[in-house]
């Protein structure tokens, strides 16, 4: 009887060992993790020339390639209201050094302009109805004007702008996007003999029809200073397909770089006649991936 | 005597066969990828956030028993572009409810690769939880041990978004591929005994 006991006693103590071992044999712990809490209201860093608060991944690059057709839209079916050409056009490509800062550098054929630009998120909110984000760029550009038809140097101090602009933006309803977008423009009237600057008070509204398209219009009134006709003022379309963005638009005003639409249109009145095609096209690329 | 012998198997029987684990590697770059096709363009989603382990019992690779678990954290998925992190996040994923894919399964088979002993071939057969659906699946993967204590792990592999009750995103007009390849290649370091 005694024999038995021992036996049972040993069995339950094995089992009990053997229990204990496979409840504790795997030692990995999870990890205390927490998601980053990146704010994202726009699709695109930019709507036609206005920013947006929207930055790169890091490490990625994009491509921009803009056109303004010169031709109005009263030039009609004939030179197909305008895409015939001439165009102005802008070339930019942006790098995200971070998650929330990206370099920029652009070049416009419209006075040969070029500018180098850094735009970085500063402040983000969450909240389910009314999320906020801030954010600021700032650049230079400089217009390397033939000496012979503007009498100046090449690198006269006069061909160099500076611009900034502060980025406000949110989403309501996941479907409406409101952007203001306060702006300083230095030597804003570049052909000027004297130095002027603007203040602009740039704004737009995005509304996301789908998550791939969505219409938008944008404005960028001068408030204060040195203005150059009126009001530029943009609406139109945007397509996404994955890494590409296309924007179909029209627009009062052909010019393209930062320097050059923060100064007015340069157009006089309103006359839809007077108004021009244009086009964008953004492609976002990555290099250096092991796959 | 014969009570001697008792007591020394159910000994023997409480004693585990050595114990072998490893755990993904916190601190190495892992890159967890998915692909998605669409009539125009393919895009892709990347993270680095995998966690888990790999258990055995045994001297041998992968022995008996053995335990995979890994989860890959949905939220950190980056499809380059912002609002479609979220819109993928919020509206076909549905992170707030299930924010980890999580793979439970063991090792069903083990070939190596080549005489160096620092390459294998293996596969893997458990259920993947996805959105709240769990299927069976088998994986098949490639082990290396570039070093003593490091192993990495290579694999490729496809779901079906339905099979997880996952709507299939549209690209302007057109869907996306109901098919998913999803590439993990990823790091794991020994735990000390």
């Amino acid at each position: 009887m005694g024999w038995h006991i021992y036996l049972l006693v040993m069995i339950l103590t094995g089992l009990v060992g053997q229990a204990t071992l496979e409840g504790q044999r795997v030692r990995w712990k999870k990890r205390v993790h927490k998601p980053p809490q990146d704010i994202q209201l726009f699709h695109s860093t930019i709507v036609a020339n206005l920013p947006t608060t929207e930055t790169l991944r890091k490490g990625n690059f994009e491509f921009i390639v803009s056109h303004r057709f010169i031709p109005d839209l009263s030039s009609g079916f004939d030179s197909f209201w305008g895409v015939d050409g001439p165009a102005y056009n802008r070339l930019s490509l942006a790098y995200a050094l971070t998650h929330q800062l990206m370099v920029e550098i652009g070049r416009s054929n419209r006075l040969r302009n070029i500018d180098l630009s850094v735009k970085s998120k500063l402040w983000q909110r969450a909240h389910p109805g009314l999320p906020l984000v801030m954010g600021a760029r700032a650049g230079i550009a400089f217009s390397p004007l033939d000496p012979r038809a503007y009498r100046r140097d090449r690198w006269d101090v006069r061909n160099f702008q500076f611009f900034g602009q502060l980025l406000f933006n949110t989403l309501i309803q996941k479907k409406v996007g409101i952007g203001l977008v306060p702006a300083y423009l230095h030597n804003s009237d570049l052909l000027g003999d004297r130095s002027l600057s603007s203040v602009t008070m740039g704004a737009y509204l995005q509304v996301y029809v789908s998550p791939s398209w969505n219409i938008w219009a944008e404005a960028a009134p001068v408030v204060s200073g040195y203005r150059d006709g009126e009001m530029p003022f943009t609406a139109g379309i945007e397509f996404e397909t994955g890494g590409h963005f296309f924007k179909i638009f029209l627009t009062n005003s052909t010019r393209l770089n930062t320097s050059q639409f923060l100064a007015g249109s340069g157009a006089t009145g309103w006359d839809p006649g007077k108004w021009h095609l244009g086009f964008s096209i953004t492609r976002l690329l990555r290099f250096g991936e092991k796959w | 005597m014969n009570s001697i012998r008792v007591f020394a198997l159910i000994c023997l029987a409480g004693l585990p066969l050595q114990a072998v684990e490893w755990n993904v590697d916190t601190q190495a770059k892992h890159q967890i990828k998915f692909i998605s096709r669409a009539p125009l363009e393919e895009f892709e989603g990347v993270t680095d956030y995998i966690d888990g382990y790999i258990y055995w019992e045994g001297d041998s690779l992968f022995g008996n028993p053995n335990e995979l678990y890994f989860e890959v954290d949905l939220r950190t998925l980056d499809t380059g572009i912002g609002l479609r992190n979220r819109h993928m996040r919020e509206n076909y994923l549905e992170t707030d409810r299930w924010p980890m894919a999580v793979f439970r399964g063991r090792v069903s088979r083990v070939v190596r690769l080549d005489t160096s002993l620092t390459a294998y071939q293996a596969t893997a057969k458990g259920t993947l939880s996805i959105h709240g659906v769990e299927r069976n699946i088998t994986i098949e993967g490639t082990v290396f041990f570039p070093e003593e204590n490091r192993m990495r792990i290579q694999a490729r592999f496809q779901v079906k978004l339905p099979d997880y009750k996952i709507k299939i995103p549209r690209i302007m007009f057109f869907k996306l591929s109901e098919i998913i390849r999803l590439e993990l290649d990823f790091y794991l370091i020994k735990v000390a005994d």
